[in-house]
């Protein structure tokens, strides 16, 4: 509990800085709506039949001039990346920022253990992305109700918890090679969150990539999908995601246990 | 009183290799309860490799070890209860005020340390309200030794402790522990500083590129039955058991641990114009062992 507690104050400002970002570009996309879904109206057709473009981000399937459809298609998009990039950092630096930092043998000498150093750390991740998650709901909900629209609250529910459990997937599998590094390798990890978001929009521009789908975790969480079937979350893609979730953080446990510490 | 009860730390042909690369190589000694005890050797020898595989950071490839009765691996978290550990290169998050790094490690352990940790921040002369980024390497140190001692360990694991401290600092240190150890705490202490160990250490082993080459107590190791030679009028003389050798203007001075008989007669065939015998200094003895 102390190393949790430890944890989430040295983690502090890393969470208020990603969470105003990406919630401010987040509400200031809504906020900007009312201003151009007239322009908007004379583009949507042209948007919804740019082929593969209109495909990958979604535009085939909703209508940009509805807020429903500017939220799934350009504001999702948005908090997708930054929440799956905050949680990529999260998971990398966890366990390797203790040997890169070089305060792994004040706090490998402690009497916490090494199975309780990864709880300690995954609790703090989980609490995060849970709060991150949590706040933009808030913040969603309140912009919209602040211009005048609304967004589904079943589709919104739906897509925060996707979000948090694409998140915990992105975390839990850099956890696991933050287990294994002595490095804080944080480009690796921002990498990994770009790389899994391309091959989303990859298996949803070509059907040869479709099988894509069950790697990404971006997939199961895409707020397109979410609110074009009214809060249904693909099982089989959000089943494999979850699965990779726990082995990834097996896989954590098991590396960290038994494996030496840097210096 | 049977040997787990009197020993603090055990170390069985204790080996440690890196793929290729030399650790540690069948280290065995004891450390009795009680003891101040130095473990000596010259830099990359192998002290850290074997304070920190004491200390579960890193796994033996061999050999075994307990500390307080508890095995090194299986026993890792009780060993943690019971000892204070200073690493050579002390280093916290540079974010947290000291106070807060010394609360955080009494904390972990569940003790209320304040009265302790504040004595001791008192004697060491740390300003607690700094933060850590604004330490030099000698008051982070410092940080360090209040955190490896507020809990009055059983036992104390130091790493080449003193270095970056100031004479005073360093002195206040000895005095610590020499009070804990009065107090029955057990110190293990590694250095590569002869005269600390020699000053304040009762045992000493000493490593050597990854072998334990002697352990005994500081008197005996002084002793090696080894003598500091000069003779004047010598040149280039050759014999077993010359160790440190140095041609003088006037002939030669060496350290030796030969037959007395085998060097009078080899001096017997050079034109000895002066000779003494002498013991050697400690350094002198150290430095053979290095050698």
């Amino acid at each position: 509990m102390t190393l949790y507690k430890h944890e989430l104050k040295l983690n502090r400002v890393g969470f208020l800085i990603w969470l105003l970002g990406v919630l401010s570009m987040s509400a200031g996309c809504i906020f900007l709506f009312p201003l151009i879904d007239d322009s908007m109206a004379d583009m949507s057709d042209a948007f919804a039949s740019m082929g593969g473009f209109s495909a990958a981000f979604g535009m085939d399937k909703l209508a940009i001039t509805t807020l429903e459809g500017f939220f799934g298609t350009e504001i999702g998009t948005i908090f997708a990346l930054g929440g799956g990039m905050y949680a990529a950092l999260l998971g990398i630096s966890a366990l390797s920022k203790e040997e890169s930092g070089h305060t792994a043998e004040f706090l490998h000498t402690l009497t916490i253990g090494r199975c309780g150093i990864v709880t300690g750390k995954l609790l703090a991740i989980l609490t995060y992305l849970c709060l991150f998650d949590v706040v933009a709901f808030g913040v969603f909900a309140g912009s919209a109700a602040l211009i005048g629209e609304s967004l589904s609250m079943k589709c919104l529910v739906c897509y925060i918890l996707a979000q948090f459990a694409a998140q915990t997937e992105i975390a839990s599998v850099c956890l696991a090679l933050s287990a294994y590094s002595k490095r804080s390798s944080l480009g690796l990890g921002l990498g990994i969150a770009l790389v899994l978001y391309v091959l989303d929009i990859v298996a949803r521009i070509t059907e040869q990539a479709d099988f894509l789908k069950y790697i990404t975790p971006f997939s199961y969480s895409n707020a397109t999908d979410v609110f074009v079937n009214q809060g249904s979350i693909e099982a089989i893609p959000l089943c494999i995601g979850l699965g990779v979730t726990v082995t990834s953080i097996f896989t954590a446990y098991f590396i960290y246990r038994t494996r030496d510490i840097a210096a | 009183m049977n040997a787990e009860n009197t020993s603090a730390i055990t170390i069985k042909s204790l080996t440690k290799t890196y793929g290729k690369n030399r650790g540690i190589e069948d280290v065995s000694f004891e450390v009795q309860r009680g003891e101040i005890f130095g473990f000596l050797g010259p830099n990359g020898a192998g002290k850290s490799t074997t304070i920190r595989c004491l200390l579960g950071l890193i796994r033996p490839t061999g050999g075994s070890a307990e500390i307080l009765g508890c095995d090194i691996v299986k026993g890792h978290r009780d060993i943690m209860k019971r000892i204070g550990y200073m690493p050579s290169e002390t280093q916290f998050y540079p974010s947290m005020k000291v106070s807060e790094v010394i609360r955080f490690a009494a904390d972990v352990r569940g003790v209320d340390c304040r009265e302790e940790a504040a004595k001791l921040c008192e004697r060491l002369k740390v300003d607690t309200k700094k933060r850590i980024e604004e330490l030099s390497l000698g008051n982070r140190k410092k940080v360090g030794i209040v955190c490896a001692m507020q809990h009055r360990p059983e036992l104390f694991i130091f790493d080449e402790p003193t270095s970056g401290l100031d004479p005073l600092i360093q002195a206040e240190f000895f005095e610590l522990v020499r009070e804990y150890n009065a107090q029955g705490a057990t110190c293990f202490l590694s250095s590569h500083v002869l005269s600390e160990i020699r000053k304040y250490c009762g045992k000493a082993a000493i490593i050597r590129e990854g072998r334990l080459i002697a352990c005994d107590t500081i008197d005996h190791l002084a002793h090696t039955g080894a003598k500091f030679i000069r003779a004047e009028g010598v040149r280039d003389l050759r014999l077993d058991g010359m160790s440190k050798v140095v041609q003088t203007d006037g002939g030669m001075e060496f350290v030796y641990s030969g037959s007395m008989n085998d060097l009078l007669k080899a001096l017997s065939a050079h034109d000895v114009q002066d000779l003494s015998i002498e013991e050697p200094s400690l350094e002198d003895v150290f430095m053979q062992y290095y050698d």
